[in-house]
């Protein structure tokens, strides 16, 4: 598809990490009101909840992972030094759902629409997100909104690993911006988690 | 650091709690949740409901505490708090040593796994390991008693495996303070008397217990400090008898109590035997307007209304005594004020009392009776004295149901029919009150039993 690169093997790899961070994402945000039960009764590190949402999909995510694996070598494409980057990949995914997750999950204590806002704004993000497209497509301030979107950086970042051939050090500016927006989360996550925990028992 | 200072001054103190409160704001509509949360000058547009407010107590290590109070005085939300799982609006709180709570049957437990899952579950949350747990296992299994049934998902047990399988988790894992919302409530007879055995033994090992509880009878014989919450606030605090025989008390007098609280030491309160009375060499006269009337409009009633029971009051007869606690057979006289809105031509006035699972001890009215009562003229307030003797009965708990009609016995319109108008307790310590399985007690000049063939 891309100079001359088979468009399934491409699609998936872009496709799996895509499945990761939004079963993670719905899953994690979702998670308190589903352990209201918890919660409500029980004393213990409310925190682990959205956390223990993010690896179960993780589990599944690695299944997955096994299965790219072998249908991207089923197509040709043997392991090379360039896959040595993929735990690299998973491990930016993990923090980024980890913020997000924390942030999104208190705040669906209090405003429970978050859960629908969150459905249709991972549906855009999926088409604004270079998977079912190449990145190449999009010229000038296109390109500028896709690339300040930080999933873009997990999914281009597997394709590169596993396809391409590419360091993640080669795109700098994109790698910065994502810690920066990543570790920004995990902050601002953290904070509002622990400001409105108090009011978990109250409010669920 | 603070812990470490109250260890050093205190050492034996096991929870100490400072004018703690806890407020809920309540808004009329979601829409006035919204319109806060966006007003530009922070206008408010709820309520604060006081679920607890300005509560401070101290309990020492060894100590058991039970907590009493109506439904909705705060009880749970005061025990969620010392359980960390609801922050206060305001006050502190310091707890020295680790707290168990089991709070409702079943809470912390997962219906979908099976009873072993659930120990590993629930040790886990509690933070403990997978071996901690597993060394107890046996112990836990033994203790809960519930059989093959550990292999099934919990959504299969009764209501007293669940809290047998709580209270056996909970017991086990070595808390410093157990805090228990009437858990014992469901469990059969001995395995309450094994809970309670438990419960000893940390207190010997000077551990602390805190047992909310309606149950009075559990809390004077097992803890010997109580908590009183009303409304949010504390009533009293202090040794467990004195303050149960006030929280009875309270309950009989309901709302009238709360309304006039003005002179804490209740003359009342004191169970009055016939003697007590005949010893007073002048009978004290009660007048009219001298009644304590009890409030009853707000109580559950059903009739025509065409003459509405306002207040009532029950005093031992010829006293100015009012009847809380008594010990059976006694006079008493009970007063109604009547506010008749229509023509009442022949009234009929009416008590039942019934015991605390509603059945009927006696009914008696002025029909049954021939004493008929002269006409209610609309408009008017009158004021009806009954007296009776009341029965040698069991020691507990008896509700008096009154009610007011317009007629004769067979053929009546009810006019106020008032439920569980009165709750009357009867205490007494002859062991003759408290065998059996019935009701009547029979008094001793009724009663003879000799060798009559040697």
């Amino acid at each position: 598809m891309s100079g001359g690169i088979p468009f399934l093997p491409w699609f998936i790899s872009g496709m799996i990490p895509w499945f990761f961070v939004k079963e993670g994402l719905q899953n994690s945000s979702s998670s308190l009101i589903d352990y209201a039960f918890l919660i409500k009764k029980m004393y213990f590190r409310v925190g682990m909840i959205p956390l223990i949402r993010i690896f179960t999909a993780l589990i599944i995510h690695l299944f997955l992972i096994l299965i790219l694996l072998i249908f991207v070598v089923a197509y040709g494409f043997y392991p090379t030094i360039y896959w040595l980057q993929l735990p690299y990949y998973l491990l930016c995914s993990i923090f980024l759902l980890v913020g997000l997750g924390w942030f999104t999950s208190a705040l669906m204590v209090f405003v429970r629409d978050v859960k629908q806002t969150l459905d249709v704004l991972l549906t855009l993000l999926f088409w604004l997100t270079p998977i079912l497209w190449p990145h190449a497509r999009v010229q000038g301030n296109m390109r500028l909104i896709v690339d300040l979107n930080p999933f873009f950086y997990l999914t281009n970042g597997y394709r590169e690993t596993l396809i391409e051939g590419k360091w993640f050090y080669e795109n700098l500016n994109l790698t910065l911006y994502f810690w920066f927006f990543a570790i920004f989360f995990f902050v601002v996550g953290a904070i509002v988690f622990q400001k409105l925990k108090p009011h978990f028992a109250d409010v669920l | 650091m603070d812990e470490l200072n109250g260890r050093h001054h205190h050492k034996q103190l096991a929870i100490d709690v400072e004018s703690l409160s806890k407020i809920y704001p309540l808004y009329s509509s979601p829409r006035d949740r919204l319109k806060e949360a966006l007003h530009p000058r922070r206008k408010k547009y709820h309520k604060d409901f006081y679920a607890l407010k300005d509560v401070s107590f101290q309990v020492q290590k060894g100590d058991s505490l039970g907590i009493i109070g109506q439904n909705g005085s705060g009880k749970s939300t005061l025990l969620k708090i010392l359980s960390r799982i609801l922050t206060p609006t305001s006050g502190t709180f310091n707890i020295h040593g680790r707290v168990i709570t089991l709070l409702e049957l079943g809470a912390g437990f997962n219906p979908e796994l099976t009873g072993i899952e659930n120990i590993y579950f629930y040790g886990t949350i509690l933070g403990f390991s997978k071996k901690m747990i597993e060394s107890k296992l046996d112990e836990i299994l033994t203790f809960a008693d519930i059989g093959q049934f550990v292999y099934q998902p919990l959504k299969t047990y009764s209501s007293g495996m669940k809290s047998r399988l709580a209270f056996s988790v909970a017991s086990h894992v070595d808390p410093d303070i157990l805090i228990l919302d009437e858990v014992l409530a469901v469990g059969d007879l001995r395995f309450k008397q094994k809970c309670l055995r438990t419960m000893r033994d940390f207190i010997d090992q000077s551990r602390t217990v805190i047992l909310v509880s309606h149950d009075t009878g559990a809390v004077t014989n097992f803890c010997n400090k109580t908590l009183w919450l009303n409304d949010g606030k504390v009533q009293e605090f202090g040794a467990s008898s004195e303050i149960v025989k006030k929280y009875i008390g309270f309950m009989t007098y309901g709302l009238e109590t709360q309304t006039k609280r003005v002179q804490p030491n209740n003359k009342g309160s004191e169970p009055i035997s016939v003697d007590d009375i005949q010893k007073q060499e002048t009978p004290k006269k009660l007048l009219v307007k001298d009644i304590k009337w009890i409030d009853v409009t707000n109580l559950e009633s059903f009739g025509e209304y065409g003459a509405i029971i306002e207040g009532v009051a029950l005093y031992f007869m010829n006293s100015d005594k009012k009847v809380d606690t008594l010990m059976g057979g006694e006079w008493l006289s009970l007063y109604a004020k009547i506010k008749v809105v229509d023509f009442i031509e022949h009234p009929g006035f009416g008590i039942r009392l019934m015991d605390k699972r509603g059945n009927g001890i006696f009914t008696v009215n002025n029909y049954l009776y021939n004493q008929p009562i002269p006409s209610f003229n609309a408009g008017e307030f009158v004021v009806i004295r009954t007296d009776f003797k009341f029965p040698l009965i069991m020691v507990g708990k008896y509700t008096l149901t009154i009610a007011l009609s317009d007629g004769d016995q067979e053929n009546h319109v009810q006019h106020h029919w008032i439920h569980d108008t009165l709750i009357i307790s009867v205490d007494n310590q002859n062991p003759k009150f408290k065998r059996g399985a019935n009701i009547i007690v029979i008094e001793e000049e009724n009663y003879s039993v000799q060798l009559i063939e040697n």
